[in-house]
């Protein structure tokens, strides 16, 4: 028999032998449990009895634990049939390659850029609708690999989208419906960089995360199209209109999306049209939902800050 | 406001200065490859008249040579 720590019974034995420390290490005690009983030292006890718990487990895959989302774009993965997350083109003479989430932080990426950059042409959807947020112009392309080095911000690799005409698009649409829901985490320096929803080719409006005008962070236009949004950054869970958070994360929940949405998609967008184009925008993790996803919020951003630490 | 770039007056010639520069780029360079040009361009739809034009960038000025200053006029929401 092993030693338990059932509801049998131990007692000391053996401890007058040996003096000191010495004795004290190897007293023996016997534990007897349904009329079996077993002798070990005290350090045999010991170490069975300040046996540290195993840790939790990790977090789920998001798209296991909360399925059914229409697109989600992240350079994790999101679901266990994710294989590549990107396509990179490399600067030093145009080749591109997909690449996996593993593959990105372990040296493949940056063995195959070399000392040069890698800039994204393709970010995959992982809903396994396919609706890959894609690149054809070279001057478009966020950056993924500067000069060699991947780039990590708050310990996770980003795209940076570094001007205003650099972005993604998706070619099929109908990703948000109404009552979607988005989940967006990424951060920017300047106020003018948001979250775009497009439809068609036209913008159907966006939300910059640090702007106290309501116009600016809802205007869409037509109609309203979404009715609650919350910003969580730090320990402040805040009003997404009165939140001024250049430079850190943001974790940008937009709930009952309403409105004409059934062919839009989102994207990040560096809206500053005026040159010289400072403004960045270090994209994470975009995650969309074509229903409401109120009932699995918590679960939803709980995940996404346990891996990217926003507040 | 004001933009510094190359200006044309139809779209086939922005179509070929954007070849120009894809051919320069030697892209594509594969089929299966996503990028096909190296810059694109834009069309200033809200101007009259019309015009096409591409914004500069340091790698295609010995290319398209000096580029121009001119103004454009832009949307107050961002039209991608």
């Amino acid at each position: 028999m092993g030693l338990g720590l059932g509801l049998g019974i131990w007692w000391p034995t053996q401890t007058s032998i040996i003096p000191g420390l010495l004795k004290a290490l190897c007293a023996r005690a016997t534990y007897c449990e349904n009329k079996t009983c077993t002798t070990a030292t005290l350090e045999e006890i010991a170490a069975v009895r300040y046996t540290p718990p195993p840790p939790p487990p990790p977090p789920g895959l998001l798209l296991e634990d909360y399925p059914g989302a229409s697109a989600a774009y992240s350079l994790r993965n999101l679901i266990d049939t994710t294989t590549n997350v990107v396509r990179v083109r490399r600067s030093s003479d145009n080749t591109e390659q997909d690449f996996t989430s593993t593959e990105i932080t372990d040296g493949t990426l940056t063995t195959f850029t070399g000392a040069n950059d890698g800039f994204v042409t393709t970010w995959y959807d992982q809903s396994g609708n396919s609706v890959n947020l894609m690149q054809t112009t070279a001057t478009r392309q966020p950056l993924l690999v500067d000069n060699g080095v991947l780039n990590i911000d708050n310990g996770k690799p980003y795209l940076l989208y570094n001007g205003e005409y650099v972005i993604l698009k998706a070619t099929n649409t109908g990703i948000i419906a109404n009552n979607g829901s988005l989940f967006a985490t990424y951060n920017s320096n300047d106020t003018n960089i948001g979250i775009l929803l497009n439809s068609y080719g036209a913008s159907l409006g966006y939300m910059r995360p640090n702007s106290t005008d309501p116009a600016n962070t809802g205007a869409f236009t037509s109609a309203t199209h979404y009715t609650n949004e919350n910003l969580l950054t730090g320990t402040t869970r805040g009003d997404f209109y009165n939140s001024r958070v250049l430079g850190q994360d943001v974790l940008t929940t937009t709930l009952n999306v309403t409105g004409n949405m059934l062919n839009s998609y989102i994207q990040p967008y560096a809206y500053e049209q005026v040159p010289p184009l400072s403004a960045i925008c270090k994209a994470k993790e975009f995650i969309i939902y074509p229903s409401d996803q109120s009932a699995n919020r918590t679960g939803i951003e709980t995940n996404i800050n346990t891996e990217y630490t926003i507040y | 406001m004001e933009v510094l770039g190359y200006k044309y007056t139809t779209e086939q010639e922005a179509i070929d200065a954007r070849k120009q520069c894809a051919d320069y780029y030697g892209l594509p360079k594969t089929p299966e490859d996503e990028t096909l040009y190296w810059v694109d361009y834009n069309t200033a739809e809200l101007d009259t008249p019309i015009f096409w034009y591409i914004t500069f960038d340091d790698s295609i000025e010995m290319i398209l040579g000096a580029p121009e200053t001119f103004e454009v006029t832009f949307p107050d929401t961002p039209i991608i």
